[in-house]
């Protein structure tokens, strides 16, 4: 169960850098986000956070997508979580893949508070759970 | 089955559109090519596709970004969802894919500049397969006396009816067949069974799929017409039928689709009895009246238990307005239909006359009552179907009922459905063949006898006899439906049966505008509001 009920939407931000990671807290939470943190692509941590806080949506910042990140957005993906990949060298091919993976949304390091905010704002509205076909329909093929 | 995915290339370069189209046939694709925005909307307009292959520019200068422009012209045609796209352009930045993606779902994002052959094949019927998800090898089984070109003449298409030579009947069979292969993309084949006409114009088939693995799988009813009706159905489902859904038996939604200009609900029965299901009109016609008491019983106690027990408290409500909205029918409407009946004479002092009554007796014309009326009565609204009719209720072997058709369900008068219901009987039910006109007079007279308060109900029973079996069978499911009216407002103290006849009148009228009716079915129904507007003493005020 997604925890679409709570006022307060969570966010589990992953991210190896302390500056970006506290960088995108502060703006997630001045953005009216619960933000949690980790610091690692460890699996048991991340899988007890997944399990543990149910969150609405998943924000991984990275410098590259390698084997490590691939591994961990897979894994992300498949407990059906939506996450927002932020990254540095991003070419055409790997935005591609990502999405094509289903990734919610990507946007290249560095980028604005502000717009962290506007990202994380625009997936959560387009996840919500509405009673439109189209919404199922967008579900469905995703 | 000879049904093959169908692509549009749009492009601008020549060279692109010839390739692509050499690839995609050679892979067992229908292609159509367009060069320009405005060829590619009107391929779009005429014919159906699954997937479209968009290029970014579409004319040769530098900036130009027509491609993305197209993508949100789908979005705005509501197309995108029915029609899958692919991206392919030499010209990709990272925020034309991010904008692809996230703001239009598209399939995927390709670069001319290290383009495949057979890697564009693979991926075109990877999406085919597990996007578009379509079954196009479904063997379709029609019914005989009603194919598809006969069936989607019920239907009303983006505001305009389905004719026998209308253009866009040939479009409509198409997309009908599509939606099917897409509905039932598991099955193997399908045995279609013709049901009824939906709510305005909309079209209602009962299917049995058959599958490779399993052979026959359960009967299913498919509610299918224009996208934006069948979308409100379906929320009205989440909202107003889902949360409200217990026990054994209930009508789920198992999938929903689209075309570019249909969508289809696939209804299940869950519980049905062998999945002998019959709608009530056919049910009414074989059982008799204690087996149809019981069937009533079971729709408005059991199948329709928890929307009557979440009644609000006791509040005025605005009657008129209420089946106003519900019917939303302007007076002249029905003054037009009433000007074309030919045995109806309305005469200068606002009453009626019939020519197969004896007697040139007058009776009120109520449509001059209704003009500007305004009744607020102290009642329950709740969540109610909105159209009971005796097509949209289903009851199997056991006279166990379920529901569909949700397309007017939401929340109103509590008395809605049985009302609606009580007219279905009396105005659709009993046949034209069934009663003349004279005996529909002394029943209607008969069933408003000196009675102003529910509590009087009981008395029904001893106002009328006859020795005519449909309209003794009419008569007596009648009356049971007052007793469930009464039940349903007993708590209020008011105990006054006028709201119930408020609800009659209004589903007097609307009857007169069922087309589809014989003239002596439609006089019945006029004579009724006309008995119901004295009743209620609307003349006098």
């Amino acid at each position: 169960m997604k925890n679409y009920g709570s006022k307060r939407r969570c966010i589990l931000l992953i991210d190896h850098q302390s500056y970006w990671r506290e960088l995108s807290r502060q703006a997630l939470q001045s953005g009216g986000f619960c933000v949690r943190t980790l610091a690692t692509y460890n699996q048991a941590p991340l899988q007890a956070c997944l399990k543990g806080e149910n969150p609405d949506l998943v924000v991984l910042g990275c410098t590259r997508i390698g084997d490590e990140e691939q591994r961990l957005i897979e894994q992300v993906l498949d407990r059906k979580q939506h996450l927002v990949v932020l990254s540095a060298s991003l070419s055409l091919q790997i935005m591609r893949s990502l999405f094509l993976l289903g990734v919610d949304d990507i946007e290249d390091k560095p980028y604005d508070a502000k717009h962290l905010v506007k990202i994380v704002d625009q997936v959560l509205a387009s996840i919500a759970p509405r009673n439109s076909y189209q919404t199922v329909e967008r579900a469905s093929v995703r | 089955m000879n049904r093959k995915g169908r692509i549009l290339i749009v492009d601008d370069q020549e060279h692109w559109r010839k390739a692509l189209v050499e690839i995609l046939e050679r892979g067992g694709f229908h292609t159509d090519s367009a060069s320009s925005t405005s060829e590619a909307l009107e391929c779009l307009q005429k014919y159906l596709y699954h997937l479209l292959v968009l290029d970014i520019r579409l004319v040769d200068i530098a900036g130009n970004k027509e491609g993305m422009g197209l993508l949100g012209e789908l979005e705005r045609r509501g197309l995108s969802e029915a029609t899958k796209v692919i991206m392919l352009s030499a010209y990709g930045t990272q925020e034309y894919m991010r904008t692809s993606f996230t703001e239009y779902n598209v399939m995927d994002f390709l670069s001319k500049d290290d383009f495949d052959n057979e890697e564009f094949l693979r991926e075109v019927r990877k999406i085919f397969s597990e996007k578009v998800k379509i079954n196009l090898a479904l063997d379709i089984h029609w019914p005989q006396a009603s194919r598809p070109e006969q069936i989607v003449l019920t239907l009303n298409v983006d505001g305009t009816s389905v004719h026998h030579d209308s253009p866009l009947r040939s479009q409509v069979v198409v997309e009908l067949e599509d939606l099917f292969c897409r509905l039932f993309r598991q099955a193997k084949s399908v045995l279609v069974r013709p049901s009824t006409a939906g709510w305005s114009g909309t079209g209602v088939l009962r299917a049995l799929p058959f599958y490779p693995t399993g052979g026959g799988g359960y009967e299913v009813i498919v509610k299918f017409g224009d996208f934006h009706k069948i979308e409100e159905e379906y929320r009205n489902f989440t909202e107003y039928v889902q949360p409200f859904l217990g026990g054994e038996r209930n009508t789920t939604i198992i999938a929903m689709r689209r075309t570019p200009h249909l969508a289809g609900i696939m209804y299940s029965l869950l519980g049905t009895t062998n999945d002998q299901v019959v709608d009530f009109g056919e049910f009414y016609h074989h059982a008799d009246i204690f087996q149809i008491k019981e069937a009533l019983d079971r729709l408005f106690w059991h199948t329709c238990k928890a929307w009557y027990a979440s009644r609000g408290q006791l509040e005025l409500v605005d009657l008129t307005a209420d089946y106003q909205r519900l019917f939303s029918y302007p007076l002249e409407t029905i003054k037009h239909v009433l000007s074309d009946q030919q045995n109806i004479a309305v005469r200068d002092d606002q009453k009626l006359s019939f020519k197969s009554l004896p007697g040139n007796r007058a009776f009120t014309d109520p449509l001059p009552m209704i003009d500007g009326l305004s009744v607020v009565y102290p009642t329950y609204c709740c969540i109610t179907h909105g159209d009971f009719n005796h097509h949209n209720l289903l009851v199997d072997s056991d006279g166990n009922m379920w529901l569909v058709d949700f397309q007017g369900t939401g929340p109103g008068h509590i008395l809605r459905d049985v009302a609606s219901l009580d007219s279905a009987v009396r105005f659709q039910l009993l046949t034209a063949e069934e009663a003349t006109l004279e005996e529909r007079l002394r029943m209607e007279e008969a069933l408003l006898d000196n009675i102003q308060r529910f509590s009087q109900v009981d008395q029904l029973m001893n106002k009328f006899s006859t020795t005519n079996r449909a309209l003794a069978k009419a008569h007596a499911t009648v009356i049971h439906l007052r007793t469930v009216a009464r039940k349903l407002v007993e708590a209020n103290p008011d105990d006054d049966i006028s709201e119930y006849y408020i609800a009659l009148l209004y589903n007097a009228l609307n009857t007169l505008r069922f087309s589809s009716l014989s003239s002596i079915q439609r006089e019945h129904a006029l004579l009724c509001a006309s008995l119901l507007a004295d009743r209620l003493g609307l003349g006098s005020q």
